[in-house]
């Protein structure tokens, strides 16, 4: 239990697990709360301050703030941890292939992986989104190849690094092959400095996502995610603010977390 | 006569939960006066770095005063702040650190760094006399860069640079670590002479007695955190009292003394090696057209300074450098000249190299078990087989490389390396990382496990003693060439 002992576990440290174990449980059990219906429109309490009966307000179709905010993550963590996921997947395998196999294999590879990290991503994004429409799943393998090049110059740089030590020589000298070194040697010496990227990347994936919602190219409505709420609010910012502050303070603190946790690694 | 350096009863503690079983210093305490020479021996962990870096002031992280004085030419430099310990540095102690590779920045002249550390008292004259002082031609080095010049002068221009604003106390770690035999001697030589003239109080930590013999007129021992024995440096060499420094005595090895018997060889050749060169970039030549051979069961030692390609020529024998022209091949006939990803099990299993660093060669994520049987696919029975033979247990085989100390992790390596069963083994410098006293330890372990097998070993170092008491034959190496064949006219 290193975490809880005295010694210099940073309360920035403690603050972040705790928003982001508080973000997860809200995600998974967010249903069996029995909230107000997120779609429950009102046209007599159309754009309401706080009150007991609307935490949070309501938004311009009388719908319950609180009830969407709560909702309102998990598409987007659905959609940046399977896009995650990916990208993971094809960042490690990729960047420590590259290390691993060199020569020209790993000039092309790198100059493939440049020419993916100089595509604007959000219109490429907007693009795939206009062709294909708001498929999450089409949504997810883009966004997991598009944020998959990032970890695999990081992955490719640490496993270069690696190649280096004697003990993966040693591994070379007594018969392994290029697999069972990336797997034995490789990968649990990196994974520490690849698993901070891929956080990294989750957030990069999240943000993305929302701003693809912001452009009403994320979710369809009326299905609450915090991009699309902030969307829908701004014209009503001024009667009534919690409904953009919210989502807002939601996705930052989303994000801030997962950040906090990786510079504390 | 003042005290330049003073310990009373200096304690000095890890503060984190994983601290050692010992304090990291334990009641220490010494004085230094003006023209006084210390010399500080003892094996790695003893202490001997932190009480140089506590002379400066300096704390490393994790580290605490636990109780006791250190005065530093008058000041208490552990309860003061930043700006007044740089205002010591230079002026009133000075440091040569062990890494002189890295002590210089390579964007920087000679004259610049000299620049750099007499501010505006900084003149030519100044910076050429305080490098002939340490035994260098002042001009010709002023607008060379660090690379330009060899590792002996480099620690003769960071002793110059130390010296530069006449401290009262110098402090020298390791000063001849990343040196050759007879550059190390001449460095060792100048250092007394300046001692001498310029009645500095000296520090001098290292490993090796012989360094602190040369140079220092009291020497102490240091064990565990412990100053164990202290006294005059010859009377402490000849007739030491405590059994620690009498172990570290006794492992250093004698002339004419073998820890090997030399054996008769089998006919048959191992590794035979006709013309071969190995260029690097466009003209430089690591080996040039080599011959070497080695024969069954024979111990081949070879030597030379570094630089001279004897690690290249292991890299060569194992496959991990292919030679640019030449031919290399085993005892059956084998092309060795083929890359090593192209070389059937059998001979890749045959030859197998032992590192220079304990603590590179074990992945650290993986127990010794998973290490040893990784690639062996050797059972459990054989890995405690095995592990007995480098002298080891079997409770090592949980443990994971950062539990272990420096000799145990390079039985560890020399164990998996035997666990293909190898018809020569390549030790590349493996005990140089090691205190001297496990260096023994190491080699006479080696010495068992050769007798035992009667497999070929190829011994490459920078100790001709060492070496030499091991090895059936020595080749020296120069320039990628060998020039001397016969053990006996070295010795």
């Amino acid at each position: 239990m290193k975490f809880f002992t005295k010694d210099r576990t940073p309360r920035g440290k403690i603050l972040a697990y705790c928003v982001l174990v508080l973000h997860g449980a809200i995600a998974l059990f967010v249903p069996i709360l029995h909230l107000t219906p997120t779609d429950e429109q009102d046209a007599t309490t159309m754009l309401q301050g706080i009150s007991v009966d609307h935490w949070l307000g309501t938004d311009g179709l009388g719908r319950d703030v609180f009830s969407r905010v709560l909702h309102g993550g998990r598409p987007s963590l659905v959609i940046a941890l399977v896009a995650t996921a990916i990208a993971a997947m094809i960042g490690v395998l990729l960047g420590s292939f590259a290390a691993l196999a060199g020569g020209w294999i790993d000039e092309a590879l790198s100059r493939l992986i440049d020419f993916l990290l100089a595509v604007p991503t959000l219109i490429l994004l907007l693009l795939i989104a206009s062709f294909f429409g708001q498929d999450p799943v089409i949504l997810s393998l883009t966004l997991g190849l598009m944020y998959a090049p990032p970890i695999a110059r990081v992955s490719r740089a640490s496993t270069q690094i690696l190649l280096a030590r004697d003990f993966v020589r040693v591994a070379r000298l007594q018969g392994g092959n290029g697999l069972t070194i990336l797997v034995s040697e490789i990968l649990p010496n990196i994974w520490q400095v690849v698993f901070n990227e891929i956080a990294m990347q989750f957030t990069w994936i999240i943000l993305a996502f929302s701003s693809l919602s912001f452009l009403g190219l994320g979710v369809t409505p009326p299905t609450p995610e915090w991009g699309l709420m902030i969307a829908e609010a701004r014209s009503y910012m001024t009667i009534n603010p919690v409904s953009v502050i919210a989502p807002i303070c939601m996705l930052a603190s989303l994000v801030l977390a997962v950040q906090a946790l990786v510079d504390h690694e | 006569m003042n005290n330049i350096l003073s310990f009373d009863q200096v304690c000095v503690e890890a503060s984190s939960a994983k601290a050692a079983d010992f304090p990291i210093l334990d009641s220490i305490s010494l004085n230094l006066q003006q023209g006084e020479s210390l010399g500080i021996v003892g094996g790695s962990g003893s202490g001997k770095s932190t009480l140089l870096r506590v002379a400066m002031g300096i704390l490393a992280r994790g580290l605490s005063l636990a109780s006791g004085t250190v005065v530093t030419a008058g000041v208490d430099l552990l309860n003061v702040g930043p700006e007044m310990r740089q205002k010591m540095y230079g002026n009133k102690i000075a440091l040569v650190p062990q890494s002189i590779g890295e002590a210089l920045s390579p964007h920087r002249t000679i004259e610049g760094h000299f620049k750099d550390t007499l501010g505006s008292a900084a003149s030519i004259e100044k910076i050429v006399d305080a490098l002939v002082d340490s035994g260098l031609e002042g001009s010709k080095f002023l607008h060379r860069f660090p690379h330009q010049v060899s590792g002996g002068e480099r620690q003769r221009i960071l002793l110059a640079l130390a010296l530069v604003r006449s401290p009262e106390l110098l402090l020298l770690d390791e000063p001849t670590s990343a040196l050759d035999r007879d550059v190390a001697a001449e460095v060792l030589a100048t250092i007394s002479r300046l001692q001498e003239k310029r009645r500095f109080a000296l520090i001098c930590v290292s490993h090796d007695f012989e360094v602190v013999r040369r140079t220092c007129s009291q020497l102490a021992v240091m064990n565990h955190g412990r100053i164990v024995e202290r006294g005059p440096t010859d009377h402490v060499l000849t007739k030491p009292t405590d059994s620690y420094t009498k172990a570290l005595l006794d492992s250093i090895p004698k002339p004419n003394h073998r820890i090997r018997e030399s054996h008769s060889m089998g006919p048959n050749s191992v590794i035979s090696a006709n013309k071969i060169s190995v260029i690097r970039g466009t003209k430089n030549r690591v080996l040039d057209s080599l011959d070497f051979e080695v024969r069954q069961g024979e111990v081949v030692g070879v030597i030379g300074q570094s630089g001279s390609g004897k690690s290249t020529l292991l890299s060569v024998i194992c496959g991990l450098v292919s030679p640019s022209s030449g031919s290399i091949c085993t005892g059956d006939g084998f092309d060795l000249s083929i890359p090593l990803a192209k070389r059937p099990l059998n001979i890749t299993g045959a030859i197998q190299l032992v590192f220079q660093n304990p603590d590179d060669s074990l992945n650290p994520k993986r127990t010794v078990q998973q290490s040893l049987s990784r690639y062996s696919g050797a059972t459990v029975s054989q890995l405690i087989q095995v592990l007995e033979s480098v002298e080891l247990t079997s409770t090592f085989l949980s443990r994971y490389p950062s539990e272990m100390s420096g000799g145990e992790k390079q039985r560890v390596a020399i164990a998996r390396a035997l666990l293909t069963q190898p018809k020569i083994l390549l030790l590349d410098e493996v005990t140089s990382a090691l205190d001297v006293n496990i260096q023994a330890a190491v080699f006479q372990m080696l010495a068992k496990v050769q007798q035992s097998t009667k497999m070929a070993m190829v011994i490459v170092s920078h100790d001709l003693e060492l070496v030499a008491s091991f090895a059936d034959r020595l080749v020296v190496l120069r320039d990628g060439q060998a020039i001397e064949h016969d053990s006996a006219q070295i010795r």
